[in-house]
């Protein structure tokens, strides 16, 4: 009752950023960010105390017969978590990334990109609390207004505008998805709830309503052939906001999925094995895709739909045990699909904030055109590698624990397996492995050619590293992927513990046991890992203090005027893969042949261009054909007032001849 | 007891190796030793660092060593258990040769060759497309034990009596070894004693090392060599 009226008056606090001084407008918005972050880890916190596990924050309004109902049950507290960590380390980073736009833009755009800075967070709470449809959608909808507004911050760019809008769109059209979803629901169960979902899965089909919300949550969360404005609008949106919106708002697709999986009854195996399908291919493409992309925040971009793949796959091998009773694999399957939104959120933010930290010191993007940055940037350099590391799944960091108990489901399920499973999984498996070393081959690709060599441009080699205060709050993301990575074992149980009950796995615990043992001999090997290394070092260190150091030019086969410009660059380095896998991506080379007579050089042309064929197919062929058909139909304006007159007068004849005829 | 063994075993490996190579090719070939007194000499010399290069190149050697004797410590030799075994260990053996492998190939990125670039390319382009089939393998594996640890694995190969086993078993190391050829970087897949930059892979990325941190290197594909064996 008292936090509940507390929540609100933060809420309505809000809107005093716009009459905040400039100056202060950063200071007031972390503030109440803060309040409302402490509040809602108290929320979480009580609904973690044994009992119903669900704790519920009631307020009535008793003149208006209404009531303000917030119920937090484990899995929306999990999520709260997740996403109060990263909206803050988001917004600590925005504090110094923001800096260099104050004298360019005026008060009015800072209070705006607050405050939807601040709904954004706010929307994205009360959508995991919100069990009531209708407050559910307009929350839904609070948090795509509020990413549109963020994302264009930069507006003044024509195409940042554009890609803005092609966001807004697509979400609405998610919208329109769950809409309907929910008043499918509504005519059959009189209700329009996620808790009366569990009765009407009861009666009726269980695939098509599924498949409603899919599709809504699927275009937020990323699946492919949902991901088309992922790519175009993290990287046009500023970095801390990429990082919020690629860490945590996508992963409320995924709790959206998560939410309305809980309540199915019937068809499991064929909704399991949907989800795995379109996992699979959304993390093998995505990373794919990545690998071909120049522009690093859209390499990123595409990353993140990899991840999402790897969630999902998690996920639907969850559908899968649930729908075979095999608890172990459900345990395992949706622990390790829950673990990596956390990881992904950890690492995925990471990365785009030292992304943004890169943009902002050499003013590109292009990764062709930078190079050499660990020597000028070392913090930006070292946060980008862990990123890195974690995000390829390589222990002792994070992103492996999650995917080690996908990988253990799946073994563990494999020696009592059927034919048709085996096969199913097999596949999965291969998928997730060449997934790994799909993301090693980009990540060696984007670490190395960004921050390694020489630099290639003038923009690179004048880069400086950025200031402490975009540095300091990615201390706080690094601890917790190197303490996930190393104590997987405190991060794992809670989860199993939430799993279990949410999804009501029976003997769970005698399950969880044996994972819990192997991580904790994990983080013993990934120990004696850190030991060595250091060991090694240090014996290295005593080793060469008294041997000659020399430095000289690299090895160039004899040729020692080499530049900058004969490195190799991210496009031959994604050469040979692309040649294997053009079939899939369809890149396409601009140059001409080097001809036999041509003795000496001249100025020659080289360029690539990568391709989405679900942009093209499902997207921008669909929306020239509306639009060609559109401009056919404005023949009918022609300005001139009596043809009007005319169109309203057929339109009148048109109705009367329809009631005439009963027709209406 | 059975991690002594494969760290003695590697430094004969490639000695063995490169002595039955010369003999099968006439010549008379250096002794079972040399690889042993290579290192001591790389480890008695100093070092020269490329200008390019930063901390990565530097620390990139000790870091691939270490994650290979770490994942040596799941292997099992002969009919021993390993030192550390639990379910799913291979997963982790992959990811954490996956690990060295990653710091090799940005180590050799940091010099800014254009051979080490390609090296580095190749590399990072086999291993992607080795390690789905090392996971089928595996999984197949685990799939006819019933068991998912490179120790219950192994162990129940060689108990069981099912002569299917046995077949599947013949096939399976057929397959293994193609992984370890890639992984080892021999023939077909590369040819480690090539002297022409542009057609090495694994030698390729090590050009600039030079001094102790190239008989880390050394160690570390000794090792690897002596795992795949095991």
């Amino acid at each position: 009752m008292v936090s509940a009226i507390i929540f609100l008056v933060i809420l309505f606090l809000s809107f005093g950023v716009f009459i905040i001084p400039k100056s202060y407008k950063y200071y007031y918005s972390l503030l109440l960010l803060s309040f409302g972050m402490v509040l809602s880890s108290i929320w979480c916190y009580r609904s973690f105390e044994p009992g119903t596990g669900e704790y519920v924050v009631r307020l009535d309004f008793s003149a208006f017969q209404s009531s303000f109902i917030l119920t937090i049950d484990k899995l929306s507290a999990f999520f709260i978590l997740v996403v109060n960590l990263t909206v803050l380390t988001g917004f600590l980073y925005a504090g110094g990334y923001l800096r260099p736009y104050y004298p360019s833009k005026n008060a009015l755009r800072f209070s705006i990109h607050y405050f939807s800075y601040l709904w954004l967070y706010f929307s994205m709470i009360m959508v995991t609390m919100l069990r009531n449809g209708v407050s559910f959608l307009i929350m839904w909808e609070i948090m795509a207004l509020s990413s549109f507004l963020l994302v264009i911050f930069d507006a003044e760019e024509r195409s940042i505008m554009k890609t803005g809008i092609n966001y807004l769109i697509q979400m609405h059209v998610g919208f329109f998805f769950i809409l309907i979803a929910f008043l499918v629901l509504n005519k059959a169960t009189g209700q329009m709830s996620f808790d009366a979902l569990g009765t009407y899965f009861a009666s009726h089909s269980n695939l098509l309503l599924f498949f409603l919300f899919f599709a809504g949550f699927g275009i937020k969360a990323g699946f492919i052939p949902l991901h088309t404005w992922l790519p175009l609008a993290h990287p046009a949106a500023p970095s801390h906001v990429s990082g919020v919106m690629s860490g945590v708002m996508i992963k409320l697709g995924i709790y959206g999925i998560m939410r309305v999986l809980m309540s199915v009854q019937s068809d499991l195996m064929l909704i399991g094995m949907i989800i795995l399908l379109i996992s699979l291919i959304s993390g093998l493409l995505g990373v794919m895709m990545a690998i071909v992309q120049h522009d690093l925040k859209r390499l990123l971009a595409y990353h993140s739909i990899e991840n999402i793949g790897i969630i999902g796959i998690g996920i639907g091998l969850g559908a899968v045990g649930l729908a075979t009773n095999n608890n172990a694999l459900s345990l395992l399957g949706f622990s390790g699909g829950l673990l990596h939104v956390l990881n992904h959120s950890l690492f995925k933010s990471l990365l785009f904030y030292n992304a943004g930290s890169v943009y902002q010191s050499a003013h590109t993007r292009n990764i062709e055109q930078l190079g050499g940055l660990m020597k000028k940037m070392p913090f930006t350099a070292v946060f980008f590698l862990v990123g890195s590391l974690a995000i390829c799944g390589l222990p002792p960091f994070n992103g492996f624990i999650s995917e080690y108990l996908i990988y253990l489901g799946m073994f563990k399920t494999l020696s009592s397996a059927n034919l048709y499973q085996s096969i199913i999984i097999m596949i999965s498996l291969s998928g997730l492995a060449l997934i790994g070393g799909l993301a090693v081959f980009c990540f060696t690709k984007a670490f190395g050619v960004v921050f390694l060599g020489q630099p290639r441009s003038a923009q690179a080699s004048s880069a400086d590293e950025v200031p402490k205060v975009m540095i300091y709050p990615q201390y706080i993301t690094i601890a917790f992927i190197v303490l996930i990575g190393l104590a997987s074992a405190w991060f794992v149980k809670p989860v199993f513990g939430l799993i279990s009950q949410v999804y009501g796995l029976a003997g769970a615990d005698v399950f969880a046991s044996s994972p819990v043992l192997n991580l904790s001999k994990i983080s013993l090997i990934s120990g004696i890992f850190i030991l060595t290394v250091t060991g090694l070092l240090v014996y290295r260190h005593f080793h060469l203090k008294n041997k000659p150091i020399e430095t000289g030019p690299t090895w160039g086969c004899g040729y020692t005027a080499a530049t900058s410009k004969h490195q190799y660059t991210a496009s031959s380095y994604a050469d040979n893969y692309i040649s294997l896998a053009n079939p899939v991506l369809g890149v396409k080379k601009c140059m001409t042949e080097i001809k036999q007579e041509d003795i000496f050089p001249v100025k020659r042309k080289f360029e690539t261009h990568s391709f989405d064929f679900f942009k093209k197919y499902l997207i921008d062929i669909p929306i020239n054909f509306l639009l060609e058909l559109l401009k056919k139909i404005a023949i009918m304006q022609t300005g001139q007032i009596q043809h009007y007159i005319l169109y309203l007068f057929i339109y009148m004849i048109i109705l009367f001849l329809l009631s005439y005829l009963n027709l209406i | 007891m059975g991690f002594i063994m494969i760290l003695i075993a590697a430094f004969f490996f490639p000695g063995i190796i490169l002595r039955t190579k010369s003999i099968l090719s006439g010549r008379k070939g250096p002794g079972i030793f040399q690889p042993v007194k290579d290192l001591r000499v790389l480890f008695m010399k100093g070092s020269i660092f490329s200008e390019s290069s930063g901390l990565i190149f530097k620390i990139a050697p000790a870091v691939t060593l270490a994650s290979i004797l770490c994942a040596m410590l799941v292997i099992p030799f002969a009919r021993q258990t390993a030192l550390i075994s639990f379910e799913g260990d291979f997963v982790f053996f992959a990811y954490l040769l996956a690990f060295g492998r990653f710091f090799a190939i940005i180590s050799a990125m940091d010099t800014g060759s254009s051979f080490e670039g390609m090296g580095a390319n190749r590399e990072a382009l086999f291993s992607m497309l080795a390690e789905p089939a090392f996971f089928i393998l595996l999984a197949t594996f685990s799939m006819f034990t019933g068991y998912t640890s490179f120790s219950g694995i192994f162990d129940n190969f060689f108990i069981s009596d099912n002569h299917y086993v046995l077949i599947y078993s013949l096939i399976g190391f057929y397959l293994f070894a193609q992984l370890a050829m890639i992984e080892n970087s021999r023939l077909p897949v590369d040819d480690p004693k090539t002297h022409l930059e542009l057609t090495m892979i694994h030698e390729v990325m090590i050009l600039d090392n030079s001094g102790f941190d190239k008989a880390l290197i050394h160690i570390g594909s000794y090792l690897k060599f002596a795992i795949f064996g095991a």
